[in-house]
């Protein structure tokens, strides 16, 4: 059984009519059916929710938490074909709503830390003092402020740009998850990619 | 930014999406060509480009078992503590019906209604009295009379002697049927001015069938009344 998430319209199509048989297996009681759905999305639900989290940890506990409920939903879900993008949209909102929590909690002990920068931070450092190089140093200084400019960016602008220009999941289903117009995804990519370019200059030349 | 540099970053982002049409793709190369500012341009979104394809990768050597065996273990968790809910709601449920206030009820309705039906139960009651045959209409109340009236006579003769002929009266009380379906009788010894009317019981007369001769306190079953 393949585990990777679908990417061409092809795949989209017949993904979605596996994941409509998988739904219907499911509601009728037959449970190791929500098995094959872990399986196909884990992997795309982790990255994208560490992707907006920065700590794997925090990642898996959201997807569980996301899977759990739309176990619990899922006579709720109108389009069973659509399970992936209904599933990547929960784990979108936990992410951003974890987040916003654990900002508040950083908020309440330290004025100065965030977490995903502070792991980044943290990870940049380790890298740097093992290899002991500028290159690496350089980089580390490159992976903080491309997470801080990326984590200025408004909601919809870093989801769409996370889910579409870093995940790389078709526009179309990006549309589908954010509960948009294709011509939407486009515009806040276009916003994401031309605020990145002026925070990150320095970082961008040859 | 004028609108001319905004319209080709737009084109430039597109671009690495291979979202252009032939008509944009050759106006944004003849633009790279004659244009050094949007040469450049077009080369900080490819390297941002890259840049965000390999943002934050997931970290190798993720058990991608373990992390399914949880899912697994919270949707039992969560299936259990459904069906735990479902019958815990269904309890509530009852319970709120049998301690929910009463609805609004039409008390003079209902009193009507009730009235009428034990008039209707009376009204039946009476008919099937009405219907009881002749002989225990009138024979059988006679016959209580007869007897009551043979106590009365034969008792002074037999049972004491008669100081003081006025006594020719004895009261017999009947008590009331117990649970047990039995009826006692008793006999008042006491002498009695007929003229008290009013000290007399009221109540039914009643032939009671014993075994032997009745005394007073003898309980009999299947008395009858009248």
């Amino acid at each position: 059984m393949s585990d990777a998430a679908p990417q061409s319209q092809i795949e989209i199509d017949e993904a979605g009519r596996l994941d409509a048989e998988a739904v219907a297996r499911t509601l009728a009681g037959d449970t190791s059916a929500y098995d094959v759905l872990i399986e196909r999305y884990q992997r795309r639900a982790v990255a994208v929710s560490y992707r907006l989290l920065g700590n794997i940890e925090d990642a898996m506990d959201v997807c569980q938490d996301a899977y759990v409920r739309a176990f619990k939903s899922l006579d709720s879900l109108q389009q069973p074909a659509r399970f992936g993008a209904w599933l990547m949209r929960i784990v979108s909102n936990l992410s951003l709503n974890y987040r916003r929590g654990r900002k508040t909690n950083l908020s309440l002990t330290t004025d100065d830390e965030d977490g995903g920068v502070h792991e980044n931070q943290v990870a940049a450092q380790s890298q740097a003092s093992n290899s002991g190089g500028t290159d690496a140093l350089q980089s580390a200084e490159a992976d903080q402020a491309i997470t801080a400019a990326i984590e200025a960016l408004p909601e919809q602008q870093r989801l769409s740009l996370v889910l579409f220009a870093v995940e790389q999941i078709p526009q179309k289903e990006v549309a589908e998850i954010l509960e948009c117009s294709v011509e939407m995804v486009k515009w806040n990519v276009f916003q994401a990619r031309k605020a990145l370019k002026k925070a990150l200059a320095e970082y961008l030349e040859e | 930014m004028n609108e001319k540099s905004e319209q080709l970053e737009a084109l430039l982002s597109r671009c690495l999406d291979d979202d252009l049409t032939a008509e944009e793709q050759a106006r944004i190369r003849r633009a790279i060509a004659e244009d050094s500012e949007a040469a450049t341009t077009a080369k900080r979104y490819e390297r941002l480009n890259q840049i965000l394809r390999s943002y934050r990768p997931l970290p190798g050597g993720l058990d991608w078992r373990v992390f399914f065996q949880n899912v697994s273990d919270r949707i039992d968790e969560a299936r259990s503590a459904e069906e735990s809910a479902k019958l815990d709601n269904a309890l509530d449920d009852s319970l709120e019906n049998w301690t929910k206030p009463l609805p609004d009820i039409d008390w003079d309705a209902f009193k009507a209604r009730v009235s009428a039906a034990v008039h209707q139960e009376a009204a039946a009651t009476h008919a099937t009295a009405a219907r009881r045959p002749a002989m225990v209409r009138w024979f059988a109340p006679l016959a209580a009379a007869a007897a009551i009236a043979l106590t009365v006579w034969w008792y002074p003769w037999t049972e004491t002697e008669v100081d003081d002929p006025s006594r020719s009266i004895v009261v017999v009380a009947l008590d009331m049927p117990t649970d047990d379906r039995q009826i006692s009788i008793s006999f008042d010894e006491t002498p009695v001015d007929p003229g008290q009317g009013d000290d007399f019981p009221v109540g039914s007369s009643a032939i009671a069938v014993g075994p032997g001769r009745i005394e007073t306190g003898d309980a009999f079953d299947e008395a009858y009344f009248y």
